[in-house]
């Protein structure tokens, strides 16, 4: 389902037009951004909890050239669903 | 920060950004991940523009084991959901890091060694290449003398004990040689034993300005083209001869200026081999050492200032055995004088008297005895070198690691090494 599909979905719910359904969810995006931004989670009951999550440095190798490389530290983004939504794939 | 944003959070936010009825935010961002959530079970992937894609992921079976009871178990292969962020995303959220890059390894200690052995084994392999040409006749001769200068010019600079110690053993057989030569005809002998030295007093003030001097020369040198190179090489170093010589055939043997002048013709000829030998040998010292020639510079001169004293004694006496006598002895005064305390004089004194013996195994046959120096690190130093400084040789560094309390070279810059006084056993 792309981007496309799913502002149709959503415009439908919501007795808006898929141009609003664009706007809105660009400001959701954004206040979304804004939270992880801060380094908060974002925890929604029955779907599932997303997260800012530091990755140390490490040092990896090329294994075709045997290269060592540091590689930085950085924050990620990570997205761990809900027990609730893990029930209903089965 | 670290705080859980719940989903009434959530919408309260969503209602400050967007302005809208908080009731109708609420349906907006439940429906919203409703969608996601019930189209990536139906579908598998649900695509959102600005925050990422939520992908089905088929697991496969795998076996474990239970932790409590040890039994192996076969975890079922299901599906799970993945979300993969978009990047712009991705660089929002890592704005706090994103000066860092991926930086390439490279074992810088490990590289410094090797260089250092390899460094070594050249000036070995420098030092032991005129050892192999006897000379026979007496153009072969002042060649192989001028190689010799090089040689020892290296050896100043390079400061290895083995290769010191072969050298030594060279100028030993060159010695035996020339004296042979000396006792074959009384005239060759002379301009033999007279042609290395003043190239060596006057031109020179000995050793150090040759060495700074030809390698400033060969800088200027490498813009030129390599035949105008070659010839301006050679011509400074045909110059330097005839002046030196004048000033010896005046000064001390007039009577042997005829002699000299019947050489002149023969020496030119090889002097050009030996001018390219000797301006590759400076090229090549001048990149290895370049860092020691600042360090030792002023130490060179007053050396070579107090060599310069003995020479003409050495001049005038027609068997050249003072002369390489002299000369180790100035190598072992360098080192020496680098170094504050009077822990050195110890160890030119034992040197003088061992030159000719002392080899690679010798640098056992030492013992700590105090504290000579504290030393803090800079940039691209290593133990070898500082064992090279303090101590004239690369050899004895592992004295300087035992004295800190290590047995690696591994130093990094800002840290204080202890440098010990060596003495002999």
């Amino acid at each position: 389902m792309n981007n496309r599909q799913f502002l149709t979905q959503l415009s439908g719910k919501c007795s808006i037009d898929e141009k609003q359904a664009s706007e809105h969810v660009q400001t959701l995006v954004e206040v979304l951004q804004q939270v992880w931004h801060e380094g908060d989670a974002v925890s929604l009951s029955g779907f599932g909890v997303f997260e800012v999550k530091k990755k140390n440095e490490r040092i990896s190798v090329n294994p075709t050239t045997g290269v060592r490389m540091l590689v930085p530290p950085k924050l990620a983004l990570s997205f761990k669903p809900s027990s609730v939504l893990k029930e209903k794939l089965r | 920060m670290d705080n859980k944003i719940n989903f009434q959070q959530l919408v309260e936010k969503f209602v400050q950004a967007s302005g809208m009825s908080r009731n109708w935010s609420e349906q907006f961002v439940r429906s919203f991940f409703d969608i996601i959530s019930e189209k990536v079970i139906e579908e598998g992937l649900v695509k959102v523009k600005g925050l990422g894609t939520f992908k089905l992921v088929e697991t496969e079976n795998r076996e474990s084991v239970n932790v409590n009871t040890g039994e192996r178990i076969v975890i079922e292969g299901h599906q799970k959901i993945n979300f993969i962020p978009e990047a712009e995303l991705k660089d929002f959220i890592n704005q706090p890091f994103a000066s860092f890059d991926t930086i390439n390894l490279t074992d810088n200690q490990l590289d410094e060694l090797a260089k250092i052995e390899k460094e070594e084994q050249q000036n070995k392999s420098q030092s032991s290449r005129p050892q192999e040409a006897v000379p026979a006749d007496v153009p072969k001769q002042t060649e192989s003398a001028d190689s010799e200068i090089a040689r020892k010019v290296a050896a100043v600079k390079a400061m290895g004990k083995e290769a010191m110690a072969k050298e030594a053993m060279a100028r030993e057989d060159m010695e035996k040689q020339l004296q042979e030569t000396s006792e074959a005809s009384e005239e060759s002998v002379p301009s033999v034993s007279t042609k290395p030295l003043p190239q060596k007093s006057p031109d020179g003030v000995v050793i150090g300005p040759i060495l700074p001097a030809g390698g400033t020369h060969d800088r200027e040198v490498r813009h030129l083209p390599p035949v105008l190179a070659a010839g301006l090489k050679i011509l400074a170093w045909v110059l330097s001869v005839i002046v030196a010589l004048w000033v010896i055939v005046y000064a001390v043997w007039p009577a042997v200026a005829v002699a000299i002048f019947s050489d002149m013709e023969t020496e030119r000829k090889y002097s050009q081999a030996s001018a390219i030998r000797q301006k590759m040998e400076y090229e090549q010292l001048m990149s290895l050492y370049e860092d020691s020639v600042q360090a030792d510079a002023d130490t060179v001169t007053a050396n070579s200032a107090a060599v310069g004293g003995h020479q003409p004694d050495t001049v005038a006496e027609p068997v050249p055995e003072p002369e390489p006598v002299v000369k180790p002895a100035s190598k072992q005064v360098q080192p020496a004088s680098t170094v504050p305390s009077g822990k050195l004089v110890l160890l030119e004194a034992d040197e003088k008297r061992d030159l000719s013996e002392f080899s690679a195994s010798d640098t056992v046959n030492y013992r700590i005895a105090g504290l000579l120096a504290e030393h803090v690190v800079a940039s691209g130093e290593t133990l070898s070198r500082l064992s090279l400084k303090y101590y004239g040789t690369k050899k004895l560094w592992p004295y300087i690691a035992c004295f800190n309390g290590g047995s690696t070279n591994m130093i990094d810059v800002g840290d204080v090494i202890r440098i010990p006084v060596i003495v002999n056993r």
